[in-house]
């Protein structure tokens, strides 16, 4: 195996020189040195996944729970760094400006609710997934089928953009279609995730990681140091490039800095890229506060994002490791906006022509002139961003399967083998649905992700919401409260996705306005909170062991 | 409901346990901050902000109505094209919108050109003719052409040789719409120079902090570190309270 690192890495040092030599092409080409680090990068995860692979079902769902702190804030960070994190933003904030800042503050800003609100008390409840919660807490079979069912759907909509974030990287390197580079791609994350299970994801998203980290950090020293801007602190550093922005760069300061087309590193004054709410973008104030609220409560509700916390010995060792993966997803959330802000100066001339918002990480590391094997590097790290979640995506989604369906509901005496059996059916299953999801190209892969956290904070946040810190929540508020949400997730999709097919739906201008796919949770919570609230009011009382263990052992 | 029926009844407002107790003040004092720090500074934001013209639209709106007029100097006609250009060189522009203003600005540029006229086509003709025979743009002759007409320009409309609004003039040139400005363009170009150059600013934008404007900064820096804050503090709070009950 050593051998095998070694060849590679002397073939890595060769095509270097050759790399650098090539004329810089955006797309279209086959890039051998990105196509190499890429294969090392999916080789060493597969390597992992083997040998932490998953032995039984208690490894499978929960990694056994023996994470540590850091470890498991590093899986955390890993499984929530996706395609979205990694290319998904800077892409927002590249076409929206300060507008795309909602998805920044928004994303982090839910783990403040997961923490205080769900962490150390789902951790207590001790249960392997977020329909156990649900169909234990609410007593209810047929809510635990829901919520699976529910799981399952979330699982797909947030790997589609996952999917797209991968083809778009495999097309990238490889220089094929689209097509190609989605099924490739598809087809490897897949049997990654086959491979290894979750034990083998917990170890894989540590490294994965430090990869994703490495590779997107590496790039904005470059950047910064070669415009001179203070480049010790990207997070800092950049906060000049923003200003010059808005001022705009004139030529005469500028005709020594050069992108790789050798146009001057110059821009004209373009505030909208910073003021708030600007006409430009043709985001309003109300669209930027329902965002970023429905992106919180969607992150304290997304299934699998609550799953990593089953995986740590202790509740308090859940709490902690919030704090270290919100830290580890900050590192990569304060330097992405970098990204947006050097493209946008470095893609102004016009003849770089319009670029793939998606993949504006990558063509920013490319104009910046930044060395072909240190774009492949990034490149690779947005695979792995994609592969991380994906693969916590496609296990959460399998595990709702065969955990919650087949075994709770369907086969309550099924074996080991036969769990672990179904749940790579599930995970076949769902790989296809989404890939043929994923070549119908929807929305940008940040908005897509987006959609998916609306859903779960109008659906499985307020469950956990009520189910935890109210025991006067009972099944029949539960249910009800459930239905508003699911109806209200339905109604806004529907109206998205007739928009998308170009059918004009009544009211539609007004439902797309204030329903938009991307924060109708602002509604839906609310609303599934209060018909949760109402109805378990009027209705039975939880039962005494449920009140009895959630008094006792959650609290 | 009976005696039993009470028994283990809780919600997050009236805990049963001080260890409960003090977590649910944490939690209520946590929320505050975190609510007011998010909320609190964007509904500040919008409350102080001034809708904010770029100079190039002021100066547009000083002479656009003379040149949809037909009355305009050919000084107008070149401050509605230099003006019209300026969008044009941004990079967040919509399709229609940036067709919309390709035709302004060559009907202003054109009679802003004056004696000009039949060199400026000239140049127009050659810098398209290179660019399709060009094979990629570091072509000696595409290039040429490209700067040829750029200088050209520049000449034209009498704009400051460092701005580099003129590197989007040879592209943003549509020879077919050189002489017709008609009434929807004129209102559809109207209402795109308001739209993408009117800003909202205020003192929390103006301000600058470490190189940011400081809404960019405390939104895209400051928050995040906030957010890692409390739940640092919520952690270290709670491994104290669970300590002290003897819990961990």
């Amino acid at each position: 195996m050593k051998n095998f690192f070694f060849l590679l890495g002397l073939l890595l040092i060769s095509f270097s020189t050759q790399a650098s030599a090539a004329p810089t092409e955006l797309e279209g080409t086959f890039k051998l040195g990105p196509t190499l680090i890429m294969i090392f990068v999916l080789i060493l995860f597969i390597l992992i996944g083997l040998k932490y692979r998953a032995k039984d079902t208690s490894d499978y769902y929960a990694a056994g729970r023996k994470i540590s702190r850091i470890g498991s804030g590093m899986a955390i960070a890993s499984n929530w760094m996706s395609a979205a994190s990694f290319l998904g933003m800077a892409a927002l904030m590249f076409g929206l400006g300060y507008h795309g800042l909602a998805f920044v503050a928004g994303w982090t800003g839910g783990y403040v609710l997961l923490l205080i609100l769900m962490a150390g008390q789902i951790r207590k409840y001790g249960k392997y997934t977020a329909p156990d919660f649900i169909g234990d807490r609410y007593y209810s079979t047929g809510l635990r089928l829901a919520s699976a069912i529910i799981v399952i759907f979330i699982s797909i909509a947030y790997t589609v953009p996952q999917f797209a974030g991968i083809g778009l990287m495999f097309k990238w390197i490889m220089g094929i279609d689209y097509f190609y580079a989605l099924l490739i791609g598809g087809g490897v994350v897949l049997i990654y995730t086959l491979i290894s299970g979750m034990l083998g994801v917990t170890k894989n998203m540590q490294v994965q990681y430090i990869i994703i980290a490495i590779s997107f950090l590496i790039p904005l020293f470059v950047l910064l140091y070669d415009y001179n801007y203070f480049f010790l602190l990207p997070p800092v550093g950049y906060g000049s490039v923003v200003s010059d922005i808005v001022t705009g760069i004139p030529l005469a300061e500028a005709n020594y800095l050069m992108n790789v087309h050798g146009h001057q590193f110059a821009i004209v004054a373009s505030p909208e890229y910073v003021m708030p709410w600007s006409t430009s973008t043709g985001v309003s104030f109300f669209q930027w506060m329902a965002i970023i609220f429905s992106l919180m409560i969607g992150t304290a509700g997304l299934p699998h994002v609550i799953q990593r916390f089953y995986v740590v010995p202790k509740s308090n060792d859940a709490r902690w490791s919030v704090v270290w993966g919100l830290f580890f997803i900050c590192i990569i959330y304060w330097t992405a906006p970098v990204y947006a802000a050097f493209g946008k100066i470095l893609a102004a001339h016009p003849e770089v022509g319009r670029l793939a918002p998606d993949a504006i990480v990558i063509y920013t590391a490319q104009l910046g002139n930044v060395h072909p094997l240190i774009v492949g590097f990034l490149a690779a790290g947005a695979v792995s961003a994609a592969f991380s979640t994906t693969a916590g995506l496609l296990v959460s989604g399998a595990s709702a399967f065969s955990h919650d369906i087949y075994v709770r509901v369907m086969n309550p005496n099924a074996e080991g083998k036969k769990q672990l059996l179904i749940a790579r059916v599930g995970t076949v299953l769902m790989a296809v649905i989404v890939a043929m999801l994923a070549m119908l190209e929807l929305a940008l892969i940040g908005e897509l992700v987006a959609l998916t956290f609306s859903i779960a904070g109008s659906t499985i946040f307020p469950l956990f919401l009520l189910g935890i810190w109210w025991s006067g929540s009972n099944k029949q508020g539960a249910i009800a409260g459930l239905a508003v949400g699911v109806a209200i997730s339905i109604f806004a999709i529907t109206y998205f996705v007739a928009g998308r097919l170009g059918t004009v739906l009544p009211h539609h201008e007004f439902v797309s306005y204030y329903l938009g796919a991307w924060y109708f949770g602002w509604v839906g919570a609310p609303l599934a909170i209060i018909t949760n609230i109402l109805v378990s009011r009027f209705t039975k009382p939880t039962p005494i062991e449920i009140r009895k263990f959630l008094a006792e052992q959650v609290h | 409901m009976d005696r039993t029926q009470n028994d283990y009844h809780f919600n997050f407002f009236s805990p049963r346990t001080p260890l409960a107790k003090r977590n649910r003040n944490m939690i209520v004092w946590l929320v505050i901050i975190w609510a007011v720090a998010i909320f609190g500074f964007q509904i500040a934001l919008r409350v102080l902000e001034e809708p904010v013209a770029e100079q190039p639209l002021v100066e547009f709106n000083s002479v656009y109505e003379r040149v949809y007029d037909g009355v305009a100097s050919q000084e107008d006609y070149k401050l509605f094209a230099s003006s019209v250009l300026h969008t044009l060189a941004k990079t967040h522009l919509l399709d229609n919108h940036r067709e919309a203003l390709r035709g302004a600005f060559t009907y202003g540029l054109f009679r802003a050109a004056g004696e000009n006229t039949d060199a400026l086509h000239a140049a127009i003709q050659q810098f398209q003719t290179k660019r399709e025979q060009s094979l990629n743009i570091t072509d000696q002759a595409y290039l040429e052409a490209r700067v040829a007409l750029e200088q050209l320009v520049l000449s034209v409309l009498a704009i400051n040789p460092t701005d580099p609004r003129i590197l989007s003039a040879p592209f943003s040139i549509v020879l077919e719409k050189k002489d017709v400005l008609d009434l929807e363009q004129q209102a559809l170009t109207k209402e795109i120079m308001d739209r993408y150059l009117i800003h909202n600013r205020s003192v929390l934008t103006d301000t600058i902090v470490l190189g940011f404007p400081l809404h960019y900064f405390y939104t895209a820096v400051f928050l995040l570190v906030l957010f890692v804050g409390l739940c640092l503090a919520y952690c270290l709070m709670m491994d104290r309270l669970e300590k002290d009950k003897k819990l961990i």
